[in-house]
């Protein structure tokens, strides 16, 4: 039933894209940090993101169920981007399976931003799963952020608001 | 403790894209990219406003915002916690904002003038840094090169004590190529009408390209000439090159073109007003292959080169009166070597050596000049004074840049090995020297 991310987006979603995420933090700011890697869920009504909290203590910390939370995610190559709003359902440890998806995740980007000159060193400092967490998220509303005149517009028809 | 924002440098180039975040007055998040944040001072940030809109109204309501800036050279991330100040639509923030917007738009090719309503100036209230992971270490950082502030005010030296305007601008050509290493030059001069640019010279290409034109307002170079702010960019790969459309803009006559020198793929630009007495009087130029080649040091420093430059070349031109008579009234013997045929078109003042084109503009007609005085009396010897004064030259501009146009001359005339030469012998003195016998012709009107 949840029509918020149809097949084209979610295979954008799980493919080697930039993910950042904003959440309000603790002490009521908006708090950023970035995950490495995305899973649907097969009826692509969760998505789990993995996200290290030794790196983004702000952004993660106190983070409770409920919590609302926006995801942009971006391919570098032609910076085709989307940002997708929900509220989370979990927020738990990363298991096994978690890191197997972040492992094959940082590879696959690391190869990506390689190939358009971004160094070792550069993408070492932003990939880690260290301390890894895993937050699930309850897509609501999707939008097209491609940069230009036309971001902001809802990628799925009744999505309330611009991003 | 908040990080003082000078130290993060690396981080407001571009290089990376920054990200924004905003909460609506429920709580929720919007999270965006943006191209890049601009540094106005230790603890504030300007943040250009053009479409995104979501993060505007969150703004609008809360008053806050979060960046994660990034070092373009070693990855490091920076939190920055921000209160919004103020909108501004003017200032020398917001022209330096819209003037990076202009260039990159321009040079991704897009025709689309994404206008810049505001520059939105926040107060940083923290700076963190975003621990890395600890084997980053291990990672290589691109290389820092040494501090380039003794270079600078080596060739800012050497500028002012060289013996004359080919001094100078052999000093700046090679303190860029050789003090800061970088792989490409071109010296820029504007032309009496103000609307072209024509190069003096450069280092770094097959070509020199003494004599081509670029036009004002396109490109690094003519952006910068028309705005008379410095324009950098830091990564040319997103569009398609704009210096290559330039440079097919032949213009109505390609016989009359000489091809400005430029890389074929360049990655970073940067060029910088050559101005003096408020006035734009050229354009330092330097582009490289290699991504994020120039830093906001390399700007200020070629800015400072720059006016060094302009305010030198303008001192030389307004003290010119040296060289009140001729050196000798000596005639030159009829030259030994085989006859060369000079066609001079009076429309444009283009003037051409056995068919090939060499130069047209001013230094067009100075060159005429000098062959038409020597053919009737056999003289040699000028003086900048005669030029600007004599009537038939019909120069009311050359007063503050005579001189530009006698080092374009006479530089075209080596490059093109030329039968005619100019060189110097004092101050204020011009020689004509010869190794062939001119035969002039004159067209009033188009071939």
């Amino acid at each position: 039933m949840n029509q918020v991310i149809d097949p084209d987006l979610a295979a954008f979603m799980e493919s080697p894209v930039m993910v950042v995420l904003a959440t309000r933090s603790a002490a009521m700011r908006p708090a950023i940090a970035r995950a490495v890697g995305v899973r649907l869920s097969p009826d692509r009504a969760v998505a789990d993101l993995f996200v290290s909290r030794a790196q983004w203590p702000q952004a993660v910390d106190g983070l409770q169920p409920g919590a609302a939370m926006a995801v942009t995610v971006c391919n570098p190559p032609d910076y085709r981007t989307y940002q997708i709003k929900g509220r989370l359902a979990e927020v738990a440890p990363a298991d096994a399976d978690d890191h197997a998806v972040a492992g094959g995740y940082m590879s696959a980007v690391g190869q990506v931003l390689a190939e358009l000159g971004v160094s070792r060193r550069q993408i070492a400092s932003w990939l880690t799963t260290e301390d890894l967490l895993r937050l699930r998220l309850i897509p609501m509303s999707a939008f097209v952020q491609t940069p230009g005149p036309g971001a902001g517009a809802a990628r799925t028809s009744g999505a309330e608001g611009a991003a | 403790m908040s990080i003082p924002l000078r130290r993060l440098g690396n981080c407001f180039e571009g290089v990376i894209p920054s990200i924004v975040a905003t909460l609506d007055t429920n709580g929720i998040p919007n999270v965006s990219y943006l191209s890049q944040v601009h540094m106005v001072d230790d603890d504030h940030v300007a943040l250009s406003n053009q479409f995104f809109s979501k993060t505007l109204a969150n703004v609008q309501e809360t008053g806050r915002a979060s960046v994660l800036v990034v070092d373009g050279r070693n990855g490091d991330q920076y939190e920055l916690d921000l209160e919004f100040e103020r909108a501004t639509q003017s200032g020398e923030t917001f022209a330096r904002i819209a003037l990076h917007i202009e260039a990159t738009a321009a040079q991704h090719g897009s025709g689309i003038a994404w206008g810049l309503r505001s520059a939105d100036i926040y107060r940083v209230v923290d700076c963190r840094a975003v621990p890395s992971p600890p084997d980053v270490a291990d990672e290589p950082v691109e290389p820092v090169r040494g501090d380039i502030l003794p270079a600078a005010a080596r060739v800012v030296s050497d500028i002012a004590a060289a013996a004359d305007p080919d001094a100078m601008l052999d000093r700046v050509l090679d303190g860029l190529t050789q003090d800061f290493g970088y792989s490409n030059a071109i010296v820029l001069v504007m032309d009496g009408r103000g609307d072209r640019l024509t190069t003096l010279g450069s280092r770094g290409y097959p070509l020199g390209g003494v004599g081509s034109e670029t036009p004002l307002g396109l490109g690094a170079i003519g952006m910068a000439a028309a705005t008379g702010r410095p324009v950098r960019i830091s990564d040319m790969s997103r569009g398609r090159r704009f210096a290559a459309a330039v440079r097919g803009d032949a213009g109505p006559d390609p016989s009359r073109i000489i091809p400005l020198p430029g890389l074929a793929e360049p990655q970073s630009q940067l060029a910088a007003p050559m101005i003096s007495h408020a006035q734009t009087r050229g354009v330092l130029f330097v582009e490289d292959e290699q991504r994020f080649r120039f830093t906001q040091a390399d700007e200020d420093i070629l800015v400072m080169i720059a006016a060094q430059l302009a305010a030198c070349l303008r001192l030389w031109d307004l003290e010119g009166a040296g060289g009140s008579r001729p050196a000798s009234d000596r005639a030159q013997a009829a030259a030994p070597g085989p006859a060369f045929r000079v066609r001079y078109y009076a429309f444009d003042d283009s003037l051409f050596i056995d068919d090939a084109y060499l130069i047209k503009g001013v230094p067009g007609r100075l060159l005429f000049y000098f062959l038409t005085a020597h053919s009737e009396t056999g003289r040699v010897d000028f003086t900048n004074r005669e030029l600007r004064l004599d009537a038939a030259l019909r120069l009311p501009d050359l007063k503050d840049n005579l001189e530009t146009r006698l080092i374009l001359l006479r530089r075209r005339l080596e490059e093109k090995a030329a039968p005619v030469r100019l060189t110097r012998p004092g101050r204020g003195h011009i020689r004509l020297e010869l190794s062939g016998v001119p035969h002039l012709e004159v067209v009033a009107g188009p071939a």
